[in-house]
């Protein structure tokens, strides 16, 4: 992570700085291999243990590819082109369409994002020790799991605090450590049950509509995509060429990070559980289980130090902790963790709606900045007015906030969960024929696009950006 | 406003400033291009080729 690399309050701030085309990291080869790092990670597991209890392998594979290739595709056209042009992060990219104010309630969705996945993650690396302690052996009860997840905020803590430097080279190991493992998986597979037991293996929980299954295990696919949002505007701001910004998101976020998302699923299929921890062991026998295990918990502990680096970086965003020690930034960012401690198990059993749930979050907000940067601002931000939190930058709209975006956004969430609601499970009738967040991107973006054609007084037509003011009157840097 | 920023600020402001100068400077073709031809193939992977898939699969 750039910027990511100094976590002190100045370079917190500065790493919100557009990012000049010399600054940039990522050639071809680097932006593939980048995305390609991100897209392999530990959740993508977990994405497609949720899936196996809804559909079996063969439509689990088309519902996890192609929801990722879609919602990456959506959320990152807008986001990847214009944090591209501009050297921008994905929350200063949003404020043209929420305003300076209004993009604060998106900086709340991205962290209930982060935190949320790090939760999760957290929860798995607790199940993990707990294996490994049983594998061994030893008799681990309940207890083992929060106690493990205590453990991992901890060394998330000490490794956010003290060593990025140490997570960066951390990283550097566990893709393609990731990658080694899903081979192995997938050799473990093949080997040790054969395919044709993997094609005849039944979904664990599926529902009593085969095709309902197969639509929510697609809109599963789609959330999982969605999910990159907070990923994409660091990734596209570091890429010297449009299109460096785009096609390895979309073919590394999206398909490959999809196959990684089907490998899962196959091992939750023929394990029958929807646990990674629990099908290491299973499939490579005790040592080659436990060492794989091993390496898991370790890669979910340096998932979870990234999440809460991000979120720490992003509540830079809040005035009142633009200059705050970081250490203070981090632990506000841990607390929203904490309840993972008491309720590991309740809150992971609720791992599936809240991976839906990214796609209520973000599925309407890139509607809503898809068609501001391409339809009404023709690809052209004025970055002045982007950091600037004066009633005179063309993005005040009113008070601070574009409430015209807000209630488009809000519009499209109550879409989605009227469709597909992620915590109850039910489903409209319309759902059949309307996938919940396509439904809700188009909603939201046409609604907004609607208003801000026709009700706004502020039209956004031509905005140069090369036309200065003399100086920034309320800069939010 | 600007001129009741701490030094700090003040700093981050000016560097702001010539950043986006540097920025708003640069040629377009610098960035890179993105044509018509980008857009379409990008839409058959990540939307077109998808969902046909998923509508193929449907059980």
């Amino acid at each position: 992570m750039s910027g990511a690399g100094d976590p002190s309050p100045v370079q917190g701030v500065f790493g919100r700085m557009p990012l000049l085309l010399a600054e940039r990291e990522y050639g071809t080869a680097g932006a593939h291999a980048t995305c390609f790092a991100y897209g392999v990670a530990t959740w993508c597991f977990l994405t497609g243990g949720y899936v196996a209890e809804l559909v079996g392998a063969v439509e689990g594979l088309v519902c996890l590819v192609a929801g990722n290739l879609v919602g990456v595709f959506l959320t990152s056209m807008p986001l990847s082109l214009a944090c591209q042009r501009y050297g921008l992060e994905q929350i200063d990219a949003c404020k043209p369409a929420f305003g300076p104010r209004g993009s604060k309630f998106v900086l709340l969705l991205y962290l209930v994002n982060m935190l949320g996945w790090s939760g999760l993650i957290l929860v798995m690396f607790g199940n993990g020790l707990r294996n490994i302690a049983l594998a061994l052996g030893y008799s681990a009860g309940a207890g083992w799991v929060g106690a493990g997840v205590a453990l991992g905020l901890l060394l998330s803590f000490a490794i956010v605090t003290r060593g990025v430097k140490l997570l960066n080279f951390a990283n550097s190991i566990i893709a393609p450590g990731i990658a080694l493992l899903v081979l192995y998986l997938v050799y473990a597979l093949g080997e040790g049950h054969g395919w044709q037991v993997l094609l005849d293996a039944q979904p664990l929980a599926p529902g009593p509509s085969p095709f309902l299954n197969y639509l929510i295990a697609f809109e599963l696919g789609v959330a999982s995509g969605f999910s990159w949002w907070g990923g994409i505007g660091f990734l596209a701001r570091n890429t010297r060429t449009r299109r460096n910004s785009v096609y390895p998101e979309i073919i590394q976020l999206g398909l490959a990070s999809g196959l990684v998302c089907s490998v899962g699923l196959f091992s939750a299929l023929v394990v029958k559980s929807n646990d990674p921890t629990e099908w290491m062991i299973p499939l490579g026998g005790v040592v080659m289980g436990v060492l794989a295990l091993g390496f898991v918990a370790f890669a979910n502990v340096t998932s979870t130090a990234i999440s809460i680096y991000a979120s720490g970086l992003a509540l830079r965003h809040l005035k009142v902790l633009r200059g705050a020690p970081w250490r203070w930034v981090v632990i506000l960012a841990i607390v929203p963790c904490l309840p993972f401690v008491w309720w590991p198990q309740e809150l992971y059993s609720l791992g599936d709606a809240f991976l839906a749930y990214n796609g209520t979050m973000y599925a309407p907000v890139s509607g809503i900045c898809f068609v501001d940067y391409f339809a009404l601002r023709g690809q052209r931000l004025s970055l002045w007015s982007i950091f600037e939190d004066a009633p005179s930058g063309r993005y005040y709209h009113h008070r601070g906030v574009n409430w015209i975006a807000l209630v488009s956004l809000l519009l499209g969430q109550v879409l989605y969960v009227v469709l597909y609601n992620p915590i109850s499970g039910e489903t409209h009738d319309l759902f059949r024929f309307l996938p919940a967040s396509l439904a809700s991107f188009c909603a939201s973006g046409a609604l907004y696009g609607v208003g801000m054609r026709w009700l706004a007084r502020r039209l956004p037509a031509a905005e140069i950006s090369g036309q200065a003011p003399a100086r920034l009157v309320k800069p939010n840097i | 406003m600007s001129g009741e920023l701490d030094p700090d600020t003040r700093l981050r402001v000016e560097q702001l400033g010539d950043r986006i100068r540097s920025l708003d400077a640069q040629p377009e073709e610098d960035f890179g291009r993105f044509t018509r031809w980008d857009w379409a193939c990008c839409l058959a992977i990540g939307l077109g080729l998808p969902l046909l898939a998923v509508w193929v699969w449907a059980p």
